[in-house]
């Protein structure tokens, strides 16, 4: 079972050509007729920033130091894996055609799904990065955590999208129910307040989602600068090998059917 | 087993199951209620082998639902077989469908770019023939316009250019010919003779017979998933044809077919299906003529000719004849030879379709000579339509709908 990830590693690399040119096709396509065109990478969650900076501060009254940077180290990251969960789910039914035409090594689908919201993710960083130097500077030795994040968060994303994908070629209830499912996740995860502020029993659950511990990397080397504790490793780097394996596992199984099930 | 080389294809004893849903349960909530879903299994491949040597150009031949298709599949590699396997050498290129993952938004160029990365070629290799595939697709002007703005020839075009020119050491086309325009037909079947020459090996669908007996080296031969026969194409088409006969009398030469009759003072001795691609059977909306290759035995004076068709089950959808073209063809001496052509296009969808001929006095007060059902010919290709006439209708949306970032439907419960 542990060999799965390795041979499709493999297979993924491959074919790059293929994974790099179906990538740019979710970007170009995705902006094709707009006038802002990759523009909106960056003006959404800068208008969601806003929005909820307002919301957040003057009709809520909650008061968090640097909101606005603790608000985006998480929201980033969580729309991320929200655009994946999105992406990923539809990546195989959504090819249909393409699956029942041509022979191609499927996974190359979710995975270019995945890239294509890292890309906007990339773009979303790099506009927000200045910003956090100007506001309150992240120039620390934990700036270094932002790297394993990323990288963590992409690989624990094509995991999710790799199983989400191929189940839902068997359940469609899967593109049903993830618009409820990530709304729970959101409100599930400290992006909008503290963990401290909850109930301790409260706390318990939130400390139960995966995301609570993603976001906390991103957050760790943006808004506390400091370096996340053991825990927090283990757990995120946890869930990252065992989503993959799991993902890459279900998605070997189901995928010599995808041409006949579509 | 030993090495398979490069352009061999081996087929060992491949079956293929495709499970038919009775009653199909695709969501979780009839799921968890414990329903299962009720199926059985189909075997559409039922333990098929054969060997493809490196070079060769293999027609799969069989009548309708004996798994040429599904073969196909196999061999391009989008199906697995559920039994049996199907060893290459060297790389494959499948054309089930022109333009298949052609994105609408994005350029020609673009996607010929995509489109060859699917098929599995690097894009240094792409440029390197990318000029190659806008002159044969004729699309100079417009390779930098989103695909969506092409007509459905121009689109063919590029989807044909594309894989036939990403030279693979195999080749699999599905029945793909039977589009376009006769001058584009020709052009592909001079591409694929060049291919053919350099050593590809190709495997290839079709329904017109005459193409295979050109084109092809080999034939495999299958009926209900099983293989009659495999091997030289001339003598596979002979019982393949041979079958058809035994089945539906399909190739019978005038004399012995349907109702004859007629005074005889005028006859029709042969009646020709020509249609303008020069195959034996007809692309959906081309051009074809019926000739009419006739004797005068008496003088007479302005014969009257009429053509019937009809589908092969009987249903009448055209009939047609001098006099209601209010046409004199004029004075014709005794022992004279002429003859008579009806041209038209066959806005058919595809299918068997039966033609009845006819001579008789200018005022059809004599019958000269009847043959019911005297030829039949094949419309094959794709009429983007079912039902009996291709009328070719255009589909517009006002306003056009926002675009989607695939053009794929979103699948439904129902499909399968």
């Amino acid at each position: 079972m542990a060999a799965g990830p390795i041979v499709m590693t493999r297979r993924v690399i491959g074919a790059r050509e293929l994974l790099r040119n179906l990538t740019s096709r979710e970007i170009k396509v995705r902006y094709k007729r707009s006038v802002l065109g990759l523009f909106w990478t960056l003006l959404n969650p800068l208008l969601t920033m806003i929005v909820f900076t307002v919301v957040l501060s003057k009709a809520f009254r909650l008061d968090i130091e640097w909101g606005s940077i603790y608000f985006l180290s998480a929201y980033l990251p969580f729309s991320f894996f929200q655009t994946c969960v999105f992406a990923g789910t539809g990546a195989v039914v959504n090819n249909a055609s393409l699956i029942s035409k041509v022979a191609f090594p499927r996974e190359v689908l979710p995975v270019s799904a995945v890239m294509a919201q890292f890309v906007h993710l990339a773009f979303a960083m790099a506009v927000f990065m200045p910003f956090v130097f100007l506001v309150r500077s992240p120039w620390r030795a934990s700036l270094i955590v932002l790297l394993p994040a990323l990288i963590l968060m992409f690989v624990f994303c094509v995991g999710v999208a790799l199983l989400l994908s191929a189940l839902n070629t068997k359940v469609r209830d899967i593109q049903e129910f993830q618009g409820v499912a990530m709304m729970i996740a959101f409100y599930m995860t400290p992006v909008i307040y503290l963990k401290e502020n909850l109930p301790p029993k409260y706390q318990t659950i939130i400390n139960l989602n995966p995301l609570t511990h993603f976001v906390s990397l991103f957050r760790s080397a943006l808004y506390t600068r400091e370096f996340p504790t053991a825990q927090v490793w283990g757990i995120t780097i946890g869930c990252t090998v065992f989503t993959l394996v799991l993902g890459a596992y279900v998605f070997n199984r189901l995928s010599t059917a995808f041409a006949k099930e579509l | 087993m030993a090495e398979v080389a490069v352009g061999e294809v081996r087929v060992n004893d491949v079956w293929e199951s495709f499970r038919v849903y009775t009653d199909r349960v695709t969501s979780l909530r009839e799921r968890l209620a414990g329903r299962r879903s009720r199926s059985e299994d189909f075997w559409a491949l039922r333990g098929v082998s054969f060997t493809i040597e490196p070079g060769e150009t293999v027609g799969l031949v069989g009548p309708n639902g004996s798994g040429k298709s599904t073969l196909l599949k196999c061999l391009a590699g989008i199906l697995e077989p559920t039994r049996g396997t199907i060893e290459y050498g060297g790389r494959v290129a499948a054309m089930l469908e022109l333009g298949a993952g052609f994105h609408h938004e994005l350029t020609g160029r673009e996607n010929v770019f995509l489109n060859g990365s699917i098929l599995g070629f690097s894009r240094r290799y792409i440029e390197s023939v990318f000029d190659e595939i806008v002159d044969f697709s004729e699309l100079h002007d417009f390779i930098d316009a989103p695909v969506r703005t092409y007509s459905s020839g121009m689109f063919l075009r590029l989807g044909f250019a594309v894989s036939v020119h990403l030279q693979p050491d195999i080749l699999i086309i599905d029945e793909v010919l039977a589009v376009g325009d006769a001058h584009f037909v020709k052009k592909c079947f001079d591409r694929l003779n060049t291919l053919k020459r350099s050593g590809v090996t190709i495997a290839l669908v079709s329904h017109d017979q005459s193409m295979v007996r050109t084109l092809c080296s080999k034939a495999v031969y299958l009926q209900k998933g099983e293989l009659m026969a495999a091997g030289k194409a001339h003598e596979v088409m002979d019982a393949y044809q041979g079958d058809i006969i035994d089945a539906e009398e399909h190739y019978a030469p005038v004399a012995e077919r349907g109702v004859v009759y007629g005074t005889g003072r005028v006859t029709i001795d042969e009646i020709l299906v020509k249609p303008d691609s020069g195959f034996e059977s007809v692309r959906v909306g081309e051009r074809l003529v019926i000739e009419l290759h006739s004797t005068a035995h008496e003088t007479v004076e302005n014969p009257a000719f009429g053509m019937v068709i009809r589908t092969a089950d009987g249903t009448l959808l055209y009939d047609t004849n001098t006099i209601l073209q209010r046409m004199a063809p004029g004075r014709y001496e005794a022992g004279q030879r002429f003859v008579v052509r009806f041209g038209f296009h066959a806005r058919l969808t595809p299918g068997n379709y039966l033609v009845t001929v006819a001579a008789s006095r200018h005022d059809d007060a004599e019958t000269y000579d009847w043959h019911t059902d005297a030829v039949s010919f094949d419309v094959v290709g794709d009429a983007r339509a079912v039902g009996i006439v291709a009328l070719g209708a255009t589909i517009e949306f006002t306003p056009p709908g926002e675009p989607e970032p695939d053009p794929a439907p979103r699948p439904t419960a129902s499909e399968s």
